[in-house]
């Protein structure tokens, strides 16, 4: 199953990815931290083989966003708290809104900031149905049940499907 | 006289670049590793910014295929369009060249100059 994991630059997608495989990456397709292509990580949930994919978060790389999203089953949408929402945080959830998919937002660096799930929610403009979840990928607050959620949405529509 | 600077010297490379293949090679541009471009001699209907950011993110993607596949050191890419060529690779560590290419274009000649072309890149490049 291919996840995604979407967010601004410097989010900590690359990190969350790390944090989510318990492995460092091997190769990282990035430059001095920014991701440029990809970041691509295979990991196994409960028997289930996950295909965790990151996007770059400049804006340069928005027509990765496009082609990572084919195929995808789910979704992750980081958020940098010490940022707040952007307007690239916007776009790029509407993005995954616009693929019917199961997703789960996270409040990322959340030990840095506090920023408020009611104003993260408000501000990408998402219904009470959607996951919102303080994460620290440095320390890995979070990761897991960001993921749990996210399994168990993709298993509740398959349930109605 | 106008004193060169880093981004003339890789112009100046990238035209001799052109003419040495004969219209084979219909733009070519030189990106930092952070997808801006650092010079190009690019069709006025080739977006500069889009074309650079996609052709890094291409080549990091074929550099990352060749470690999970044990393929060696990635040496170029090729893509192949019924209309056009795109040909990318790296010019150190600090640059790539990507270059469009005519959907005829003898590709053998037109990796042999880029080759030569990238070395000269790389040399440029470390003297500033």
């Amino acid at each position: 199953m291919k996840i995604v994991v979407f967010g601004a630059l410097n989010a900590g997608k690359t990190t969350f990815l790390e944090r989510a495989s318990k492995k460092e990456l091997s190769v990282k397709g990035s430059y001095e931290g920014m991701t440029t292509s990809l970041d691509f990580t295979r990991l196994d949930y409960n028997g289930e083989t996950v295909y965790l994919f990151t996007t770059p978060g400049h804006r340069r790389f928005d027509f990765m966003w496009e082609v990572l999203a084919n195929g995808m089953r789910g979704a992750i949408l980081l958020i940098d708290s010490t940022v707040g929402i952007t307007e690239v945080d916007r776009e790029i959830g509407g993005l995954i809104e616009s693929k019917g998919v199961p997703y789960v937002v996270a409040v990322n660096k959340s030990d840095l900031a506090n920023l408020s799930l009611d104003m993260v929610r408000e501000g990408l403009g998402i219904s009470a149905k959607v996951p919102v979840i303080p994460t620290s990928a440095i320390y890995g607050n979070g990761v897991d049940e960001v993921l749990h959620r996210l399994m168990e949405l993709k298993n509740e529509r398959r349930g109605t499907e | 006289m106008r004193r060169q600077g880093l981004k003339e010297d890789i112009e100046e490379l990238l035209m001799n670049l052109k003419e040495k293949t004969w219209g084979d090679i219909l733009g070519v541009a030189v990106v930092r590793p952070d997808g801006t471009v650092m010079a190009s001699a690019l069709p006025r209907e080739i977006g500069e910014k889009r074309f650079a950011a996609m052709a890094l993110v291409v080549l990091g993607t074929a550099n990352r295929v060749c470690d999970e596949l044990g393929a060696g050191n990635m040496v170029q890419v090729i893509i192949d369009g019924s209309k056009m060529k795109a040909i990318l690779m790296s010019a150190g560590e600090k640059a790539l060249l990507a270059v469009l290419a005519s959907k005829d274009a003898n590709v053998k000649s037109a990796l042999s100059e880029m080759k030569r072309a990238s070395i000269e890149v790389k040399k440029v490049m470390a003297k500033y």
